[in-house]
């Protein structure tokens, strides 16, 4: 009872936090805080699997989501000329269509929460292994086993792979090592000596 | 509550980062002057914005390892019943390894890990 009790407590202490941060993402003028607080969000989404006793999906969500996306996120934040994106004021119409969107997301969202079946006050949680089960169902070859899509999964990474590859590569110059950049000055002098070149990460290979 | 201290070292570790910034600010002199706000650059006078554009490369690096990273996700439960499902098990995991080591190749003989 005190349990329970307590993990009410929590929920909703890690859902006012995770409201308050995710604010802190949409409001931030600043990109880079924006991540880092994108980051908190998602950690706290972590601790929500947790309190549902999902402790695999809850370790994939820091080993992927914390540790991943929000890193490309920042390479991508740094690889912006964000003093641009900050200037970007949008006008009223436009905060005003995102607003709407939004809350018909959050309406539409919180209706069909409200009917489906997932809304059951006091479902009671298992106390499996949840890597464990979910690692038999995905290696298990037999009728109720998801081994097929298992295995589809490295095909559709071998296709994140190469889409990624295909997509940051420009087509670069012949005879010339591959080269992510070539359409931007300063980029241009690849061709020149390590020694001469502008250095692309702001420090001068002095 | 198998998770309490780690509930409990996260709660320690803001408070600790919170406790240190707040205390430095209640009790440490403010006497700022411009050469004090420059931001510190081992002793240089500082060039330029702190915002500069980074080198592309560094995101097709932050891709391919956001990729084998959900690969290595997938690892973890076949390693927690790695006794239980045997050489059939390894097979399947084989092949699974076996696809995005293509991938690896690939990207090799592109030349998208070496460094520009």
């Amino acid at each position: 009872m005190i349990e329970r009790a307590m993990i009410t407590i929590l929920f909703y202490g890690f859902a006012a936090a995770a409201i308050l941060l995710a604010l802190a993402v949409t409001t931030s003028r600043n990109l880079l805080r924006a991540a880092v607080c994108l980051m908190g969000v998602l950690l706290i989404q972590a601790a929500f699997y947790l309190l549902l006793s999902a402790d695999f999906l809850a370790g994939v969500q820091v080993l992927v989501y914390v540790g991943g996306i929000v890193v490309v996120i920042a390479f991508v934040v740094t690889l912006t000329r964000s003093s641009q994106l900050l200037m970007d004021h949008p006008s009223p119409l436009r905060m005003s269509l995102a607003f709407a969107a939004s809350a018909g997301f959050a309406v539409v969202s919180i209706a069909s929460l409200w009917v489906s079946a997932l809304h059951q006050p006091g479902m009671s949680h298992s106390k499996v292994d949840s890597t464990k089960a979910i690692g038999m169902a995905l290696l298990d070859t037999g009728k109720t086993g998801y081994v097929l899509p298992f295995e589809v999964v490295s095909v559709l990474l071998l296709a994140a792979v190469i889409g990624g590859i295909v997509i940051a590569r420009k087509t670069p110059p012949p005879s010339q090592p591959f080269t992510t950049g070539g359409d931007k000055p300063g980029e241009a002098d690849v061709t020149l000596p390590k020694s001469q070149r502008i250095s692309k990460d702001g420090r001068d290979s002095r | 509550m198998d998770y309490f201290f780690v509930l409990l070292f996260s709660g320690l570790a803001v408070l600790f980062i919170l406790g240190g910034i707040i205390l430095s600010y209640l009790i440490a002199p403010h006497r700022p002057n411009r050469i004090k706000n420059t931001p510190y650059e081992c002793g240089e006078i500082p060039l330029g914005s702190a915002w500069i554009q980074f080198n592309v490369g560094y995101y097709l690096f932050a891709l391919l390892f956001l990729i084998f990273d959900v690969e290595a996700a997938f690892l973890y439960p076949w390693a927690v019943i790695l006794r239980v499902v045997g050489f059939p098990g390894l097979l399947e995991v084989g092949i699974f390894l076996l696809v995005l080591i293509l991938g690896l190749i690939y990207a090799r003989k592109k030349g998208a890990l070496e460094w520009v």
